[in-house]
């Protein structure tokens, strides 16, 4: 059936197998893997996804998509539950998502917290799935327009304005940001064709493990926060359990739905460039989120447009990804490379004539996702209520078997012992440096975004013949640079303001 | 645990972590220089900036009005807060005394022991018997809590490593190598 410029006969074709209890059924066992492994810190859901790829072997290919999609749909709301229950984001992109998530449940609103991810998740996906079926006929010359120069600006602008948004000093986000670039260069760099700060030992010629990092300073300092606690997360249980709460949750999304387009807009289009990963996207909106809001001052503290920043524009970075593999072949997130892994494998070559060729296959990538994420996101809720009670556990109880578990997380990304030692090293190191008021969400962002903006930054100069002049020149990069700029200048206006008008009600009383 | 008292700049946190990564940076920056011409641009690049923002929050430690003035709030409460405490001198950072460090060691310590217990012992023995351990000495928890939980994080254990097709390392103790550092 074709209704003008669309074609829906595959789209029905595909919905038409949802109809088949036996692909319903494969479709809620990923997701239910990929809660599981999205809960837990250090083990991801692309983990899951790697394992179970060899099974689907021999499968119809669009049934093998929903299998693995329902997997993929399921980890953000998982790590997104981690987050906000006991402050430890069952992977890197959930990080923002504990910095309004968890004070929500410390004062008794857990419910509320997941009811507005929940409707966050699945929103933000529907939204950039909206844009990228619309953007389908247009997605070539948007990825196009991004080169290394606008990459390397971007790069530099996350890193900015995660030390904006970050609480304290500026200078401390900063240093914190540069220590996180400092740590990525460790390693053999292929780029110089040197290696660097590996002081001779094999180990270290990989670099500094982002998994061991990330669960070394957030979930083993968080776990020593625990023990140096001693109580229960929650501190309050008025408001606590319930339906009733997740209801309010959802409303609250609805009620700030222009931080919901924001979000889901500055996800969607970070997925589109290839590189920028799904946490940068999450600072980004975070911090954008914080700078458009009318009460900047309750973030960090269980303000509801943190935890929508941060939740739809990680789930709306899937879709997003998914632009630049559909058009060219080229995976715009490490969750598309897993898809575009999936396709190879099945018989099916990505790139311009895929949508010309197997729209069925297409329409199965961009219906699984959805529907996926939706099935996913209610299943986690379902389990929600029984989660949260998870927050009225003594947390010294839970210490134990996250920190076990944690290593097991760590370990089981290569395989490698030493792993474990190094997240055991970031823990004590992330919590004291927390403690002396740096922020440790700025070193992992200058960790990751540190080897883009150097890669970067050397393609630029090998494409421009050395010459400088290639990171002020473009349009696109004259737009990031300009934004750059308007966004630090505008932090310190802002707060210079606020100053001088604490000078005069002190001068005036 | 924060305090509005005056206290000396070496008292805090913040100046140990901050003499820490000066040092930590410096050794970086420093070592850079027997790289090769490209290869050391980057960590230049970024690490003198670092030295310098290092250096100025190290004198920030001895005044606090510069501190302050590199502080970006949306708040205007905090911003009110951060100029009293810099005109009078006094400071809202955590103290060296502040942290618990008993519990900060036991937690730490007990980790590396368990890490060291994988590696000898394996991943199978290890982790239950630390959990039982920390539960008892740490915790305060019932011997039969603590082998109940302890049994559940082993059967979690296994079950993960079965599901995720990984091998678990069985420890130097059944013979397995150690692996390379």
């Amino acid at each position: 059936m074709d209704l003008g410029v669309l074609d829906v006969t595959p789209i029905l074709n595909n919905l038409a197998l949802l109809a088949d209890p036996k692909v319903l059924g494969l479709v809620l066992l990923g997701n239910l893997i990929g809660l599981f492994f999205g809960v837990l810190p250090g083990v991801s859901g692309g983990q899951a996804f790697i394992v179970l790829l060899p099974l689907t072997f021999g499968w119809p290919p669009e049934v093998a998509i929903w299998f693995l999609m329902g997997m993929l749909g399921a980890t953000s709301f998982g790590g997104a539950m981690s987050a906000i229950l006991i402050n430890v984001p069952g992977d890197t992109v959930n990080a923002a998502t504990t910095f309004d998530g968890y004070p929500m449940t410390q004062r008794g609103e857990a419910m509320r917290a997941l009811g507005i991810a929940a409707t966050s998740n699945i929103l933000g996906t529907s939204i950039a799935t909206l844009v990228l079926v619309a953007l389908f006929p247009i997605m070539r010359s948007i990825v196009l327009a991004f080169g290394p120069p606008e990459m390397f600006w971007l790069a530099i602008l996350g890193l900015f304005m995660i030390a904006l948004a970050a609480q304290g000093s500026f200078l401390k986000g900063m240093v914190g940001g540069g220590l996180g670039v400092m740590l990525s260069l460790v390693g053999f760099s292929s780029a110089m064709g040197v290696s660097r700060y590996t002081m001779g030992r094999d180990y270290l010629w990989d670099g500094v493990q982002l998994v061991a990092l990330f669960v070394g300073l957030f979930a083993i300092a968080q776990s020593i926060d625990f023990c140096v606690a001693g109580s229960t997360v929650a501190k309050s249980t008025s408001s606590f359990s319930g339906w009733r709460n997740l209801f309010i949750g959802a409303r609250d999304v609805f009620i700030e739905w222009k931080a919901l387009l924001r979000s889901a807009s500055i996800g969607c289009f970070g997925g589109m460039i290839p590189g920028i990963g799904a946490t940068a996207a999450a600072f980004i909106s975070y911090a954008v989120a914080k700078q458009f809001s009318n009460k900047p001052q309750m973030f960090h503290q269980g303000n509801p447009e943190g935890i929508i920043a941060a939740e739809a524009a990680v789930n709306a970075k899937e879709p997003g990804g998914l632009m630049p593999m559909l058009a060219f072949g080229i995976p715009g997130s490490i969750e598309a490379a897993l898809v575009l892994a999936a396709l190879i494998l099945h018989g099916i070559q990505p790139g311009p004539f895929l949508m010309r060729d197997r729209p069925a296959v297409v329409w199965s990538i961009v219906l699984a996702l959805l529907v996926a994420n939706v099935f996913g996101t209610m299943l986690g809720v379902v389990m929600s209520n029984w989660l949260a009670k998870l927050t009225q556990v003594r947390v010294v109880y839970m210490a134990p078997v996250m920190l076990v578990l944690c290593l097991l997380g760590t370990y089981s990304f290569r395989g490698n012992l030493w792993d474990m030692f190094v997240a055991i090293i970031a823990g004590v190191v992330g919590y004291t440096l927390s403690k002396a008021g740096f922020s440790v969400v700025t070193l992992v962002i200058g960790f990751l975004l540190g080897e883009i903006a150097e890669r970067t930054f050397f393609q630029s100069m090998l494409i421009a013949n050395y010459n400088l002049g290639v990171f002020f020149s473009r349009p696109p990069v004259i737009v990031i640079f300009c934004l750059l700029v308007v966004v630090v200048v505008g932090a310190f206006w802002r707060t210079a303001q606020l100053r001088r008008g604490a000078r005069r009600l002190a001068q005036a009383a | 645990m924060s305090t509005e008292r005056r206290v000396k700049p070496w008292q805090t946190m913040s100046f140990y972590a901050t003499v820490f990564l000066l040092l930590f940076i410096g050794t970086l920056v420093v070592a850079s220089f027997g790289l090769k011409a490209d290869a050391r641009v980057w960590p230049l690049t970024v690490g003198i900036p670092v030295l310098v923002m290092l250096v100025i929050l190290i004198i920030a430690e001895f005044n606090p009005k510069i501190e302050s003035a590199f502080e970006v709030s949306w708040e205007g409460a905090a911003v009110e807060e951060g100029m009293e405490e810099a005109a009078q001198g006094r400071t809202r950072k955590v103290l060296v005394s502040d942290i618990p460090w008993r519990i900060v060691g036991i937690v730490f310590g007990s980790l590396v022991l368990v890490a060291v217990g994988v590696l000898v012992l394996g991943f199978l023995i290890a982790p239950p018997i630390y959990v039982v351990l920390f539960l008892r000495l740490f915790g305060g928890a019932s011997w039969k809590g603590a082998v109940l939980l302890a049994l559940g994080t082993e059967a979690s254990l296994y079950a993960l490593a079965r599901l995720a097709r990984l091998d678990l390392y069985p420890g130097m103790i059944t013979g397995a190598p150690i692996p390379p550092f």
